[in-house]
């Protein structure tokens, strides 16, 4: 699709306006509606959960609130165009926030880190190997094992920079670059596992969230959480950890969240976070969402929230430079790896 | 068949609010007035539509829209019937016999017939639409990157083919052009910015509204300051009969059901539009009618039969739009992105996603079908007054509206540049008979084709075989050469003689 | 100079077959991405390549196959010229520097004027003037006010 500067629907001149009218420490109130910019597909994890979250704030706020899906690129093409949008509050957007932090470090948008946003996330997600319901592999090893001849597996993943591309990298990893497995590019989580259910690819890494319908459909098996412990979701028998075949991995939370770019107003963060401090964090249809999905809900904002972020931004950002998918020094732009071996 | 139908009932209920109904009736009314104007086209309308109703819910804006198509497809049988003008190029079918009608003083009663006409074609494309799109829709789950990437290759060609129209290779190059304007900007692979000559704004691509805007907006208005004033001389006194004889409508039930199968049939492929839903349709009743001496000289089936095929190309051609993402006309084209821009995703997935959706497409279909039979048998007088605008007054005003239009939708004035651009590239492209369809659908189908292109040489680890080998793929390549091969010269002779001679007498060169 | 000719055929497939080239060139020199570890398969250049050829290749038959077509009625230089040259001075030059309805208002008097004065000649040119200045201020403010607060559209 070529609507991609869709989200940028923000009127300076209305900016201009409200900044002069408006008085310090004033409670926000949206004259507009706000989008918030989804850069992976509807359906995939972030475009669900922000559609949980998008009422709340809808409600909490008293203004629309448009969830605007731009597609492509590893999602960096919806965040590129929430960061040119005028810095008014009027745009977010909405992803895991170790993609935010790290698109500059794999080049996709430049220019660009973790302190572009304020943040406020709600779920830690956990990526599922799964495998088209009539592939042979039984279990993780069995997979593992055929991974590690090359140009045998194909793995469906939204992208070098989605969680499911990150997730195929850390195993690839975490047994020692020996994974011979193609990684094919979809346009969001919920294509590649739509990839994987009709066998077009034989595996994905993509987040449970994005899987549990398809494996309650029957339509494809998981064999291994990328987690240490197993993960349990309504309806479905426990799926084990990854750990038991690779009890090695190195395993951060993955945290999703909504995110505002940086510049606007100050009133538009204060009256954001008290929102979030009062609604969302106390939400009972994201915690529904979170136990049926397989998610868990764990919610926090500003810097307790850069806080909590920073292990996965860490050693996503890392583990490019030791494959050598970087093009730039992560230190650049704040992010240490000296503590990772 | 019956949880279609109940489908439509269920969607047409929840549908019928008053707030619903009055956009209906504006909307509809407003199309007529575009679709009846020369020079303003369903296509420019839909476009421009898009961009200002954009802050509004998404179902009122998508009825709003569809209302706007199906209004202006019809509306074009005014001009063609009252002036010789098809109003758009839609109606150019409908001139050969409309006019004839009027000369002989039976213009309300040729407006009456086109109105009839209009709606019964619409409501037949409608059955279909509904018939249709679901096995379409689960057929097209088994698509996979190899299939869509011929399924986009296919586009371009068989649009290319039809529309192009002296040589099928302009047609081709249009297609090409467009697919290469879809090459501009980020890619959806590895997020490569191909092609952005240096400017930052280019990087997200180019929209494909501001380019329709400026290609059926802009390019229009310069044709029609550019050429020669055409002599308006609309009848004004319409004295003869304003409703159709239920009569003449049963005997005309076969053409009617023939040309709105044909129209809906025409409406499915990609990109090709209504005005060869109208000429194909057109072409068939004259084969099979027991008077075919009279077509061309003021045949009132020859023309219930255009106006029945053109209009039902509308939901034909929003088969494969809803369930392949690809459009079925340069309308569709606009619809599909304004699918998006309201968070819709069309494709094979949309009858999992949102089952519902596609009957309230079919429910609101149906409004516009009864706006535009209401208005367009109650209101004859009020499109006569219209047609008389002149061209000096309307022309800057539709301008101001392109303007406003790309604008609205992003704040930029890039797009106003973007806008411009393809505007004057389209004038100069319609000039040298470039037909603008596949253009659209080049610019539609570009990062389709090209991701699924590199998809799926990843998949087979960088193998061709795939994309001739699998059963649906290997169909596709079938057809794709079949139609190649009948646009060489000589296959051409041979099957031009059914449709080209009528084509050709009235060509309405761009669309 | 005429838009359906021969000549014309041959120059465009000229220009296109410069443009086929330097898209399939573009697409040869663009980076392959072998930092990232990209299959070789996927590389962004590939179908650009594709593209270009493709188009060469139309162009090249373009040239060879083009011929007189049966001319048509041929329209005015002039007014395309006055009509795009003012319009797009609006949309580019006028559009953002003042407000939108006193651009619109301004545009809508040129054109209009323009027009009836070239090709209408009107018998009473005072009166004919009036009209037009009534006709481009209301049309200009109604507009601005339809969008700005019917549609709530930003308008430049």
């Amino acid at each position: 699709m070529t609507i991609t500067t869709f989200g940028r629907a923000l009127g300076l001149s209305a900016a201009l306006g409200l900044a002069a009218a408006a008085p310090a420490l004033a409670e926000w109130q949206p004259d507009r509606p706000i989008n918030i910019i989804v850069p992976w597909s509807a359906g995939g994890s972030t475009d669900q959960v922000t559609r949980v979250v998008a009422p709340i704030l809808e409600e909490a706020l008293g203004t629309p609130i448009v969830v605007v899906n731009q597609p492509g690129a590893s999602g960096s093409i919806g965040t590129k165009a929430a960061l040119d949008a005028p810095r008014d509050g009027y745009t977010w957007t909405a992803n895991a926030i170790a993609n935010n932090a790290t698109y500059a470090v794999t080049g996709l948008v430049e220019d660009t880190s973790i302190d572009d946003y304020r943040i406020y996330l709600h779920v830690a997600n956990v990526p599922v190997v799964s495998v088209n319901a009539d592939a042979p592999y039984q279990d993780f090893g069995e997979l593992l094992a055929a991974m590690k001849e090359e140009g045998t597996v194909t793995v469906g993943t939204a992208g070098v920079n989605s969680s499911g591309g990150m997730a195929l990298a850390a195993l690839n990893e975490a047994a020692e670059g020996g994974l011979g497995a193609r990684m094919v590019t979809y346009d969001g989580g919920n294509p590649a596992v739509l990839a994987a259910a009709a066998g077009e690819v034989m595996a994905t890494t993509q987040l449970a969230v994005e899987q549990t319908e398809m494996i309650k459909a029957g339509q494809i098996r998981p064999l291994a959480v990328l987690s240490d412990k197993a993960l349990s979701v309504e309806g479905l028998d426990p799926i084990p950890p990854i750990t038991e075949w690779l009890p090695d991995m190195h395993i951060a939370p993955d945290y999703f969240g909504v995110f505002i770019p940086v510049g606007a107003p100050d009133e538009v963060y204060e009256t954001v976070d008290k929102v979030w401090q009062e609604h969302v964090m106390t939400s009972e249809a994201l915690k529904s969402y979170a136990t049926e999905r397989g998610a868990d809900f764990n919610p926090s904002f500003g810097e307790d929230a850069r806080e909590r972020a920073m292990p996965v931004v860490i050693a996503e950002a890392c583990s490019r430079v030791t494959r050598g998918e970087a093009v730039m020094d992560p230190s650049e732009i704040g992010i240490d790896c000296s503590g990772m071996d | 068949m019956i949880e279609g139908a109940q489908g439509f009932v269920a969607a047409l209920g929840a549908l019928a609010t008053p707030m619903n109904l009055f956009h209906v009736a504006w909307a509809t009314l407003l199309g007529i007035f575009v679709g009846s104007l020369p020079g303003l086209t369903a296509t420019m309308g839909v476009a421009l539509l898009t961009t200002l109703t954009y802050t509004l819910d998404r179902d009122v804006a998508i009825l709003v829209l569809i209302c706007m198509y199906v209004g202006a497809i019809y509306g074009g049988s005014r001009s063609a019937i009252l002036l010789n003008i098809p109003g758009t190029p839609a109606s150019a079918a409908t001139s050969l016999d409309g006019f004839p009608l009027a000369q002989r003083g039976q213009a309300g009663y040729a407006m009456a017939l086109a109105t009839a006409g209009s709606a019964l074609g619409t409501i037949v494309g409608i059955v279909l639409l509904v018939l249709i799109a679901p096995p379409l829709a689960s057929v097209a789950l088994n698509f996979g990157s190899f299939e869509f990437f011929w399924l986009a290759v296919f586009g371009i060609v068989i649009s290319g083919q039809l529309t192009g129209n002296t040589s099928p290779l302009k047609g081709y190059i249009a297609g090409i052009l467009g697919l290469m304007v879809a090459m501009i900007g980020s890619e959806g692979i590895h997020a490569h910015v191909r092609f952005n000559l240096g400017i930052d704004d280019l990087n997200g691509g180019i929209a494909l509204i501001p380019a329709m805007v400026g290609a059926f907006g802009f390019a229009e208005v310069l044709t029609v300051m550019y050429r020669r004033k055409a002599g308006l001389v609309a009848d004004s006194s319409l004295k003869d009969r304003g409703f159709p004889r239920l009569r003449d409508l049963w005997r005309f039930k076969f053409t009617i059901g023939r040309s709105g199968v044909i129209g809906t049939l025409v409406g499915i492929i990609p990109g090709v539009g209504e005005d060869i839903g109208a000429w194909a349709s057109y072409a068939a009743a004259k084969r099979s009618s027991r008077t075919p001496e009279d077509y061309g000289k003021g045949s009132t089936e020859g023309l219930t039969a255009a106006e029945t095929g053109n209009s039902a190309v509308v939901p034909g051609s929003l088969i494969p739009a809803l369930t392949l993402a690809v459009p079925g006309s340069a309308p569709a084209a606009v619809l599909i992105a304004a699918l998006f821009i309201h968070g819709v995703r069309p494709g094979p997935m949309i009858m999992i996603e949102q089952p519902t959706f596609l009957y309230s497409i079919a429910a609101m279909l149906f409004l516009a079908t009864i706006g535009i039979a209401v208005f367009g048998l109650s209101l004859t007088k009020l499109f006569i007054l219209v047609l008389r605008i002149p061209r000096e007054y309307l022309m800057p005003l539709v301008f101001t509206l392109c303007v406003i239009g790309p604008y609205a939708l992003t704040q930029r004035h890039f797009e106003i540049w973007v806008m411009v651009l393809f505007g004057l590239l389209g004038f100069v492209l319609r000039q040298m008979k470039y037909p603008m369809a596949p253009l659209v659908l080049g610019i539609i189908l570009g990062t389709l084709l090209d991701k699924s292109l590199r998809r799926g040489l990843t998949l087979s680890d960088g193998d061709l075989t795939p994309f001739f080998t699998r059963p649906i793929s290997a169909g596709f390549v079938a057809v794709i050469v079949l139609t190649i091969l009948a646009g060489t010269p000589p296959v051409r002779r041979a099957m031009g003689r059914l449709v080209a001679p009528l084509r050709r007498s009235r060509e309405q060169e761009g669309r | 100079m005429r838009f359906e000719s021969a000549t014309s055929d041959r120059i465009t497939a000229a220009v296109f077959f410069a443009l086929g080239a330097a898209m399939a060139w573009g697409g040869y020199t663009m980076d392959r991405l072998e930092i990232r570890q990209i299959h070789p398969a996927s590389i962004p250049g590939l179908v650009p390549m594709i593209l270009g050829a493709a188009l060469m290749l139309c162009a090249a038959l373009l040239f060879v196959g083009a011929r007189e077509d049966e001319p048509e009625g041929e329209g005015s230089w002039e007014h395309f010229l006055v009509a795009a040259g003012w319009s797009i001075a609006y949309a580019l030059g006028m559009v953002g520097q003042m407000p939108f309805a006193l651009a619109t208002a301004i545009y809508l008097a040129g054109f209009v004027g323009w027009f009836l004065w070239r090709d209408v000649r009107p018998e009473r040119p005072v009166v004919t003037a009036a009209g037009v200045v009534v006709f481009s201020v209301v049309t200009a403010i109604a507009i601005s006010a339809l969008f700005r607060y019917g549609f709530l559209v930003r308008l430049p």
